[in-house]
């Protein structure tokens, strides 16, 4: 008997209201510049529901000092510990948030494309944090969503509310099994003048997992944002990001790591929106793909005419450490203003040779000195993701990553 | 006592041979001088040795202590105990000095505690700020702090035998003083005296390092070779002997030329007196 879905009422008509749109909509396709080179054309997306049992089996991934631990299985939330959320700042559910339905898809909206309306048709327990005005939240808030349902679709759903002057961390991790799914999380993020959020998801989905994530942003009047993901999962994993910076003097970094391997593709695309005079936007992604791994980075810096004295720096770096693996890069500008400035750079390349030789001319065997390559790569993104508590263990993911793709090497 | 034999060495890149027969000898302590004009293939001798990528080996032989280097991989080398100071060291972003020579440690099983104390100490015996021994490798220091770097690498590394490829361009005379005496003081050491392969242009190398042996090096062999002197007398002649008499009719131009189109460094050192 699979538990009922008990979502409040307004939940259920939206949900509803949803599927229809969904099903009257257009499918993304490759050809939208949106989704170009991506792998949605290979994807059933009507063939995947939400799941009608929690699997539990999987421990939550804690780290040590969190203000608060989410744990969320299969869709559904398991439990909120709060015990250590100090202040007035609070971590809750939509359903038991009283002003749940003008919040839902506040940041959002509507959505870009048919994949916001999936979302909504199979949104469940939504996660809400909010931070009152001039209230300060160091520790990170952690939300563990992990799901294994064949055939299920999960939509995880977070909202992060800084009001004026406040500041909360927030980091995600994303993990599901090895059963054939498909996750579409959407994470709005919305900083009120003078506030700062630091977001971080962490990506470790199952390999026969489709992943297609909407990350939105709005920093208003002197507000800050840092928003990073660490992506190293899924078959298809995609992110979206809309970087808003909607007030005067509003700033942030969007951030990424990211490592492939198998035929899995990553793909990324972020849109820096400069709406608002004297705003600054800075963008470091970089990446590496190994096996048959592809990934897409296409970036685009909007400036409107709104936004004098915008800077907006844009960087896109990719490794590509097999013959096999594929990277693609386009970085783009489009500006209504004169007065910026605005950089952009892209590259893709290999191991440095010489710098390989360097470290092998002191008697560092060739994989530890690509190990140690590799991990300086990477170094400087990590170092400016927002939750320091989990550096250390990102680094290792990419060392392990990294040494079971030497070994497959050396195997061969 | 160790022995380094270069016997009949020959490479190329590309089509191009640069090596074309060198043939050279090294002993524990011995300072040998190579000196010679640009182009003449002087850096690719030292590279080919190191095994650095993108040379071919089309003949002759390499031994440290009768092991044949040229069939390891460059880290097999290093680990025999050969040691390459760079002319332009690599910039490294993302690894440390530190982290370098603890890989380093660790791969021939050495105490890897150790290395931090034994980058410090040489750091101080040299004059290499030590807030740049977690810094990443060469990374926007300046030409007499990278040449600083590579001689703290040496000191702890400890070589049989070290090639210093134009470890005079680039420095300072304070840092090329600090660098050539930690270079003869490793020469002296009791236990295990450094051989030394010195290749550079200029006798200014050798105030603090007194070479054993000088060979003129161009168009890819060694053309002559002597004491100490004859250092000093290619100070005085130039390598216009060899440069026109062999390289012009290799089609090479005469590259060392203060006043026409160079690219290095080392070039501005001429007018240093």
């Amino acid at each position: 008997m699979p538990p009922a879905l008990t979502l409040a009422p307004w939940l259920d008509e939206l949900r509803a209201e949803a599927s229809t749109r969904f099903d009257e909509s257009e499918m993304p396709s490759d050809d939208d510049e949106a989704w170009r080179y991506s792998r949605i054309a290979n994807i059933d997306l009507t063939r995947f529901s939400n799941p009608t049992s929690q699997t539990s089996s999987i421990d939550p991934a804690r780290i040590d000092g969190a203000a608060a631990t989410v744990v969320i299985r299969d869709g559904r939330l398991v439990s909120i510990d709060r015990s250590d959320l100090l202040g007035a700042a609070t971590v809750q559910t939509i359903s038991e948030h009283p002003d749940g339905p003008t919040l839902l898809n506040s940041v959002r909206g509507e959505g870009p494309d048919a994949i916001a309306h999936l979302h909504d048709a199979h949104l469940t327990d939504v996660i809400v944090v909010d931070v009152p005005r001039g209230v300060h939240v160091p520790s990170p808030i952690v939300i563990d969503t992990y799901s294994d349902a064949e055939s299920g679709l999960t939509c995880p759903h977070t909202i992060v509310r800084a009001a004026n002057g406040s500041s909360v961390n927030v980091l995600e991790r994303r993990r599901s099994g090895a059963h054939d799914q498909l996750v579409v999380p959407v994470v709005e993020l919305d900083a009120a003048p003078d506030a700062r959020i630091g977001y971080l998801v962490i990506q470790q989905l199952g390999s026969a997992t489709v992943s297609l994530e909407h990350h939105v942003s709005n920093a208003d009047q002197q507000a800050h944002v840092v928003s990073g993901v660490a992506a190293f999962g899924g078959s298809y994993a995609r992110t979206r990001a809309d970087f808003r910076l909607i007030g005067r003097g509003a700033s942030g970094d969007l951030l990424s790591a990211y490592f492939g391997d198998g035929s899995q593709m990553l793909d990324f695309r972020t849109f820096q929106e400069h709406d608002a005079p004297d705003t600054t936007s800075r963008l470091l992604f970089k990446g590496a793909v190994t096996g048959e791994a592809q990934s897409v980075y296409t970036g685009l810096i909007r400036v409107s005419e709104n936004a004098p004295g915008t800077n907006a720096f844009q960087t896109n770096r990719n490794l590509k450490l097999s013959d096999g693996a594929w990277a693609y890069s386009v970085p783009n500008l489009e500006i209504e203003q004169n007065d910026v400035s605005c950089s952009h750079a892209s590259t893709v390349g290999e191991i440095d040779e010489d710098q390989r030789f360097y470290l092998e001319s002191r008697g560092v065997p060739t994989t530890t000195a690509e190990q140690l390559l590799v991990s300086g790569f990477f170094a400087e993104v990590i170092a400016q993701f927002p939750i320091d508590a989990v550096k250390v263990e990102l680094q290792s993911i990419i060392d392990d990553a990294l040494a079971v793709d030497r070994a497959g090497r050396d195997a061969a | 006592m160790s022995e380094l034999v270069i016997s009949d060495l020959r490479a190329r890149v590309g089509e191009k041979e640069i090596l074309k027969g060198v043939s050279l000898t090294i002993r524990s302590g011995e300072v040998h001088a190579v000196m010679g004009p640009n182009g003449s293939g002087k850096s690719t001798l030292s590279h080919v040795i190191t095994g650095k990528p993108g040379y071919v080996v089309t003949g002759g032989s390499v031994t440290l202590d009768g092991v044949e280097l040229l069939e390891l991989p460059a880290w097999e080398r290093a680990r025999a105990g050969l040691f390459l100071a760079m002319q332009y060291p690599t910039e490294v972003p993302g690894v440390s000095l530190e982290a370098m020579l603890n890989a380093s440690a660790i791969e021939a099983g050495r105490d890897s505690a150790a290395v931090h104390e034994a980058i410090a100490a040489e750091a101080a015996r040299i004059g290499f700020d030590p807030a740049l021994i977690v810094r990443p490798l060469n990374v926007d220091l300046s030409g007499g702090e990278k040449k600083r770097n590579e001689t703290v690498q040496l000191g702890v590394l400890a070589p049989k035998f070290a090639i210093l490829d134009e470890i005079d361009s680039g420095l300072d005379v304070d840092a090329m003083r600090a660098v050539t005496r930690r270079v003869e003081e490793a020469t002296n050491n009791a236990d295990a005296p450094l051989g030394v392969l010195a290749i550079t242009h200029y006798k200014r190398l050798f105030e603090e390092l007194e070479p054993d042996h000088v060979h003129v090096f161009a168009a890819g062999i060694i053309q002559t070779s002597g004491g100490a002197e004859l250092a000093a007398e290619l100070e005085e002649t130039g390598y216009a002997e060899w440069v026109d008499t062999v390289e012009s009719r290799d089609g090479f131009a005469a590259f060392d030329n203060p006043f026409g189109k160079t690219t290095f460094a080392e070039d501005l050192h001429l007018h240093e007196g």
